[in-house]
């Protein structure tokens, strides 16, 4: 089985501090879709960090798309990046920016021809139904509408890889299940998707594998199964 | 077709101590520019002085002493004796004596206009040009006026002109020492405010790197940045110099009119004073992509 993401007893400490991961190893074949859940402090914005390459692990191998990251120089870094979208808890919108500037970004940094990279951002948040919200800046928009700028602008790029943290936490639910949709969508074409979350709701109304971090254990659940508090 | 400029992915124009650099750039070109202007007008004056004067001596005749004041006629006798004397001699292309017009022209800055020369006891200067590459015998030349004009002496142009050039070579090493001043501190401020508009913008270009930008990509946008704001300060130095270049060379053309050669900027110096600010945009520009450069490869 071709996986996407394996990790290998790997460990995640901050400073001297405790480990925040513990010997955590596990693999996600090319295509599939996951959610990963767990109390809040659990881990789960560290382990998706370590996805989406923002820090090395303390310990362990990681491996994504079958090459240790280890190995990945760090000129080959922004090529692996751009295969990763990311839908980041905090948005991290830049709010000097127009909507459509931020969901360009990834577009723009690939290099992709300024013509094409309007129609593409501008097709999506019509999509996302921010249509009428092209030329705002974040600082005007409503938490949800930030969130969908956000997502947007981690799909834009159709990345092998999607790393989704709480993506609908500031959404109604009909714009969630609208987001969820979209997921599946992707993954469907092929995209990897991972969703932290602590909506059962939507996992109820989605269902997938679940990653569950309980004390920086990681331990995988088929679709519909519901760990205990605390169970790892 | 209307081309729009897209906004820089960094908020490069909020970061307060940006606008520091075109004051900077302008004070730096305005400097760099008056130095290397004044530099190259004093050379241009030694050089057109050292051609002016190379292959010519000046011989002076000193008013004669009488019983009743000045004795003209022994003064035009020696003169006329003098002239013979320099116009026979070997290696002597003419001698000439400096009519009552040239010397009004010499004395005009500092007798004005209207100078009555005969109430003055003024010397006769004779202009004596030499052959090219023949040596005169300058001690003989001495003797021989001695024994026919007694108040004749020679003036050798190439004496004083010598001290002139080692204090100009002297001044042109200063210049130099200024003009690397000049280049390091503008080339320490770029670094600086690089450096601290980094620190600022560090979230921004964590998430561009997390997307997937590359280090040139954010570097050209600091560069593009860098090259407006030195571009804008560097013209503007470059205008606001150019008035007191034209008044201290006015001032320069006072003081010399009337002596040896005008001085003035050649076009080639006025074309090595436009490079200044052209080359202070590259350095600045430069300076702020590979600062940038650097900085970040030091983050993951």
């Amino acid at each position: 089985m071709e996986y996407i993401i394996e990790f290998e007893s790997v460990g995640l400490r901050y400073g001297q501090g405790a480990e925040v991961l513990k010997d955590v190893s596990f693999g996600l074949p090319v295509g599939s879709f996951h959610y990963l859940t767990g109390e809040s402090g659990a881990g789960k914005t560290s382990l998706l960090s370590l996805l989406y390459l923002a820090q090395p692990q303390t310990r362990g191998n990681v491996r994504l798309f079958g090459r240790s990251i280890q190995s990945v120089s760090r000129n080959d870094l922004p090529n692996f990046r751009r295969k990763i979208g990311v839908v980041f808890q905090d948005f991290r919108l830049l709010d000097h920016l127009s909507c459509i500037d931020n969901v360009a970004l990834p577009l723009r940094v690939a290099g992709l021809d300024e013509n094409e990279v309007q129609k593409r951002v501008k097709e999506l948040l019509i999509w996302v139904g921010l249509g009428n919200q092209l030329k705002s800046k974040p600082p005007v928009l409503a938490g949800g509408q930030k969130q969908c700028v956000a997502i947007a602008r981690a799909v834009i790029n159709r990345p092998d890889l999607l790393v989704a943290d709480e993506p609908t936490g500031n959404l109604d639910e009909k714009s969630a299940s609208r987001v969820m949709r979209l997921f599946f969508e992707l993954n469907k074409r092929g995209t990897s998707v991972i969703v932290a979350t602590h909506n059962e709701n939507i996992i109820k109304e989605f269902p997938a594998p679940r990653m569950h971090l309980a004390n920086g254990k990681l331990d995988i659940f088929p679709a519909g199964f519901v760990p205990e508090r605390g169970q790892s | 077709m209307i081309l729009k400029r897209r906004p820089s992915d960094l908020p490069l124009s909020k970061d307060a101590i940006a606008w520091f650099l075109p004051w900077m750039a302008m004070l730096m070109v305005f400097f760099a520019t008056l130095t290397m202007a004044m530099t190259l007008s004093i050379n241009t004056m030694l050089v057109k002085w050292t051609q002016s004067v190379s292959g010519s001596i000046t011989i002076q005749v000193l008013p004669t002493e009488g019983d009743d004041g000045i004795d003209k006629r022994q003064t035009r006798i020696e003169t006329e004796e003098a002239l013979s004397l320099l116009r026979n001699t070997p290696g002597v292309a003419s001698a000439n004596l400096l009519t009552d017009h040239q010397m009004q022209n010499l004395l005009k800055p500092w007798l004005g206009e209207s100078v009555p020369l005969e109430d003055l006891p003024l010397p006769s200067l004779i202009d004596v040009q030499l052959l090219d590459g023949v040596d005169v015998d300058l001690d003989n030349l001495r003797n021989l006026l001695r024994q026919k004009a007694p108040n004749a002496s020679i003036d050798v142009h190439k004496k004083w002109l010598g001290k002139l050039i080692r204090v100009a070579r002297k001044l042109d090493y200063f210049v130099s020492a200024l003009l690397a001043l000049i280049i390091s501190t503008t080339s320490i401020i770029v670094i600086y405010v690089s450096c601290s508009s980094l620190a600022v913008h560090k979230p921004v270009i964590e998430l561009l790197h997390l997307i997937g930008a590359r280090d040139d990509y954010i570097a050209k946008q600091y560069a593009i940045r860098t090259l407006i704001l030195s571009s804008v300060g560097s013209v503007v130095g470059f205008i606001f110099v150019l008035p007191i270049i034209n008044f201290f060379s006015k001032i320069f053309t006072d003081i010399q009119a009337g002596l040896l050669a005008e001085v003035g900027l050649t076009p080639f110096a006025w074309f090595l004073l436009i490079l200044i600010p052209i080359l202070s945009i590259i350095l600045s520009t430069l300076t702020a992509y590979l600062t940038v450069q650097r900085t970040l490869r030091k983050l993951l």
